[in-house]
């Protein structure tokens, strides 16, 4: 859940309606207005009520009569509140109220409750006579059976009156998304469920702009968690402001560390994963290759790109104690998908001087700072101070629930419920996914080679000859007069064969490896990687996942991203080129 | 009195001597024990110590409980190991240095040996004959207190240590001659199947815990500032792994209490102690889908909350662990259970208004 907190809180009014009105849809690819239309300046509260608002269908919330509350709302949270004419003003009320519905020893009773807290503006000032807003929020989960929770919650306060739940609901699959608008108590909406994130009006709007493909978003998926309370960098009271009446809260107090979440997380992305494979395969058709294909290649369109975020378990304060920084491998290759979906070799411990990083990081000028050209102050307090994040190197990757949705197309699992889907071959996904394999996330090269695949529906018996015709249809191009660098790149590797594709991916990584350990001992090598990691960083400050200004450090580099672009090359070198 | 770790038994005199010394070793320390305490070189002096006695001072203080997970910060640190081989390594190094299949020894950040089992929880795998596993047991018992039952009861230890690893355990590994306990380095304390009877590893001690905690109630200064960056702390306190998830939560928690002039201690019976496990995302085999795998979590040690020891096997065996699901992945390892078992310790916080002890960090 990242609607909450995201830029409507920094948004004028004016400039709110400007981009609602210049981003609402005229065609049905383009993602309407974000999580700025749920904004009280826009739409119409109505005390303790529930209406449905999908955004880019919807022009405004609508009365839900009987019969759809009945086909479409069969979540607990509606059922057992909503339904029922219950509608919790606060976050704590939700859980509260929950408690009166259900009873003990019940899938959603108050024994199943975990809380979970993140703060961007954790660990960085432990200090609490500093008054800078350190961007907390609280995620509570009710439900521990064997999918893991079936209702989520998110808001920044117990006490507040924004909330917004996901709650599963096994009738129709997918969850269902729940929230607050307009500050009225108990005015709540139904903002569509997980599948209208792949719905033409509805996908890339509303919730879906943060939600791309209808998941829960734990972009900190991995080990340190950076910004969540856990071992590796517990929130104490020292990271509250004085007379913050949450650091006495119970969802604080009993916070449970972000490993616990992790695999609640994991089970809520395999889920819904599981069942839109399913869905799909009820279906007898792929409604929108290109959509699909976009799990795989990356998306162009913004609203629609997913990454996760991860860093170096080495913190900023201890770089002076410490000879070695460790960087996260899949910043330089998707590891994870390589590994455990196509079975090839991840690079072993990569790792920088820790006195080049330092150095690095007072070269760029690199700085924590809650307010950039996103996220200005509005009144609040400023802070700074010099250095990177907690833990240094936050960097995007791909995102968990596109790892697994291949994971389950590719290898599913079939005793845990998974079916996968013949449509895709390994082969196909071998060489899409080894083009530009040195830039795992934010590919150009690789997005272009969904140009090739088809955009009307991909009809059920056309899948087992599918990956054949589009291997051999870019494989055709990249021998034509007017081929692309992907095009070729995507042949040479097809044209290994379906017994050859292995090993010659296999040496075009150990090549990659050696070289790039070889670059990262040099001070050059790890200049080169800290300008490519800015570069990305920018864009997914531009992405609905950028909450705060705290997300990522600030550093001195300077460049146009509308002309430039930083690549990592097959060499280990890092490029500063002019965009094609 | 301070009681036995979990309340496994009667509260007795010796024992509680025994902990309220290593309490106060950690604070004052011991020349004749070559042992530094906490309190050297912290200021001011002629304050209340943050880190107190519960007994000696039983102050009203609201309890604190400290989780973390029982599977290795420091394996999980390294990120291009592969769950499996993650798993695998935890499960193979009990009191021994983590080795990687091909021989490679890992090693932390600072070049220190790593181990798979260093969260103040250790745990043994039984198989049956075909190699599936039948039956995971944890423990958090420290050696010290078998250590007081050898001299204070050798017969009940022996009995015990039956009653734990088999009845075919000879007398002489867990006793010498002259009536010493010499059960630590036995061979059931160090291997890595079999009964497990409690924590063998170096660093899995209730006086490691206790010392931790003692230097934590200290704040350290740094180039003239306080250090709040956990890792940081536990290189300054040089007193356990800074990737451990173990020892940055302890000191982390006390050491931001007393940043607030809180008087800190651990509530009685202070232990290491096992919280359960969490089960989402179990699936149990065919003809078993009804049972709740909780039931599977069997405490075996332990009272009032405190358990100490715990296994997780099938109610009369009715299937090997293999057959169970976790994550989609077959049981295969003890460390896949580790993973989703909690461990934690309880701290007392005495809300005050000391002005805190405060000391360099160790160069």
């Amino acid at each position: 859940m990242a609607c909450l907190g995201s830029r409507l809180l920094t948004c004028t009014r004016s400039a709110i309606i400007a981009r609602v009105e210049a981003t609402t849809p005229d065609t049905s690819d383009e993602p309407g207005p974000g999580c700025e239309a749920f904004h009280p300046d826009l739409v119409s509260a109505k005390t303790e009520s529930l209406r449905r608002f999908f955004v880019g269908r919807d022009p405004e919330p609508q009365v839900i009569e009987e019969a759809e509350r009945e086909e479409e709302l069969n979540d607990a949270f509606a059922v057992e509140l909503l339904r029922k004419g219950t509608f919790p003003a606060t976050a704590e009320e939700v859980m509260a109220r929950l408690d009166d519905a259900v009873g003990e020893g019940q899938p959603l009773s108050a024994a199943t409750q975990r809380s979970f807290v993140v703060a961007e503006g954790s660990q960085i000032a432990k200090d609490p006579s500093r008054s800078f807003d350190r961007r907390f929020r609280f995620v509570v989960t009710r439900g521990q059976g064997r999918d893991g929770a079936d209702l989520l919650l998110s808001a920044f306060d117990p006490k507040s009156t924004d909330i917004e739940v996901m709650a599963w609901d096994d009738r129709k699959g997918g969850f269902n998304y729940y929230r607050t608008i307009g500050g009225a108590p108990g005015s709540w909406v139904w903002a569509g469920n997980s599948r209208h994130a792949w719905e033409p009006l509805t996908r890339g709007s509303g919730p879906f702009e943060a939600h791309p493909a209808g998941h829960f978003i734990f972009k900190e998926f991995k080990f340190p968690w950076v910004h969540w309370q856990g071992p590796p960098a517990r929130i104490d009271l020292l990271d509250f402001a004085k007379d913050d009446d949450r650091a006495a809260h119970a969802w604080f107090a009993n916070s449970q560390g972000a490993y616990v979440l992790e695999p609640l997380a994991g089970l809520a992305i395999k889920r819904w994963n599981r069942r839109r494979i399913e869905q799909v395969r009820d279906s007898g058709q792929i409604d929108d290759p290109r959509q699909f294909m976009e799990r795989f290649l990356g998306s162009p369109v913004l609203q629609r790109s997913t990454v996760n975020l991860v860093s170096s378990t080495t913190t900023n304060g201890e770089l002076s104690d410490v000879e070695r920084v460790n960087l996260p491998d899949t910043f330089f290759v998707d590891g994870d998908v390589l590994e455990g979906v196509l079975e090839l070799e991840r690079p072993d411990g990569l790792s920088v001087a820790a006195d080049v990083y330092r150095d690095v990081l007072a070269r760029f000028n690199v700085v924590v700072r809650n307010h950039d050209e996103n996220h200005p102050l509005n009144g609040e307090a400023p802070f700074e101070r010099p250095g990177d994040t907690h833990f240094v190197f936050v960097v995007p990757e791909r995102a968990v629930e596109d790892t697994d949705f291949l994971r389950q197309i590719l290898k599913p699992t079939p005793e845990d419920g998974e079916s996968g889907l013949s449509a895709i071959s390994q082969r196909l996904a071998a060489c899409l996914l080894m083009v530009d394999f040195p830039n795992p996330v934010f590919s150009k090269r690789r997005e272009q080679l969904l140009d090739h695949v088809q955009t009307e529906p991909l009809l059920a018996q056309a899948w087992p000859e599918f990956s054949e015709t589009l291997g051999e249809k870019i494989a055709a191009a990249a021998a034509g007069e007017s081929a692309t660098e992907a095009e070729v790149e995507f042949a040479k590797l097809w044209e290994a064969g379906e017994d050859g594709w292995h090993d010659a991916a296999a040496k075009l990584l150990a090549a990659y490896y050696e070289k790039l350990g070889e670059q990262l001992k040099s001070p050059e090598g790890v200049e080169g990687v800290f300008m490519l990691a800015e570069a990305r960083r920018r864009r997914v400050r531009r992405m609905p996942i950028a909450e705060t200004a705290l997300l990522f450090a600030q550093s001195n580099i300077s460049f146009d991203e509308g002309i430039e672009e930083f690549v990592m090359k097959p060499a280990g070198t890092v490029e500063r080129r002019k965009r094609a | 009195m301070i009681r036995p770790p979990g309340n496994v038994a009667r509260p007795s005199q010796e024992w509680s001597d025994f902990v309220r010394d290593l309490i106060r070793d950690a604070l004052h320390g011991d020349e004749e024990k070559n042992v530094t305490g906490a309190l050297e070189g912290a200021e001011p002096a002629g304050q209340p110590t943050p880190f107190y006695d519960p007994v000696k001072e039983p102050l009203e203080a609201s309890e604190v409980p400290v989780p973390w997970p029982a599977l290795s910060g420091t394996l999980r640190a390294l990120s291009h190991l592969s769950e499996e081989e993650r798993w695998e390594i935890a499960d193979g190094a009990r009191t021994t240095p983590a080795v990687r299949q091909s021989g490679e020894q890992l090693t932390g950040p600072d070049g220190q040996d790593l181990f798979g089992q260093d969260e103040y929880c250790e745990w043994s795998v039984e198989r049956n004959d075909a190699g599936d596993i039948v039956r995971v047991t944890f423990t958090t018992e420290v050696g010290e207190w078998f250590k007081h039952l050898a001299t204070t009861d050798p017969v009940g230890l022996l009995e015990l240590y039956r009653e734990l690893a088999g009845e075919n355990v000879p007398e002489s590994e867990v006793l010498a001659e002259n009536g010493s306990y010499v059960g630590w380095n036995a061979d059931m304390n160090t291997r890595t199947d079999g009964p497990i009877v409690h924590l063998a590893q170096g660093s899995n001690t209730l006086g490691a815990a206790i010392s931790l905690a003692a230097e934590a109630s200290i704040l350290r200064t740094r180039d003239g500032s306080i250090v709040r960056d956990h890792k940081v702390l536990m290189r300054c306190t040089r007193l356990g792994n800074p990737d451990r998830f173990s020892d940055p939560s302890i000191a982390s928690t006390i050491n931001a209490a007393a940043a607030t002039g809180a008087r800190i201690s651990l509530a009685n019976p202070p232990g290491l102690y096992l919280a359960g496990i969490r089960t989402e995302g179990m699936r149990l085999p065919a003809g078993h889908e009804d049972l709740d795998p909780q039931e599977l979590w069997i405490p075996e040690r332990g009272s009032d909350g405190r358990v100490v020891r715990a296994r997780f096997e099938a109610p009369d065996g009715a299937f090997p662990l293999s057959e169970v699901l976790l994550d989609g992945n077959p049981i295969r390892t003890g460390a896949q259970l580790a993973e989703r078992v909690d461990v934690f310790i309880v701290a007392l916080v005495h809300d005050a208004q000391t002005e805190p002890l405060t000391k360099a960090c160790a160069s």
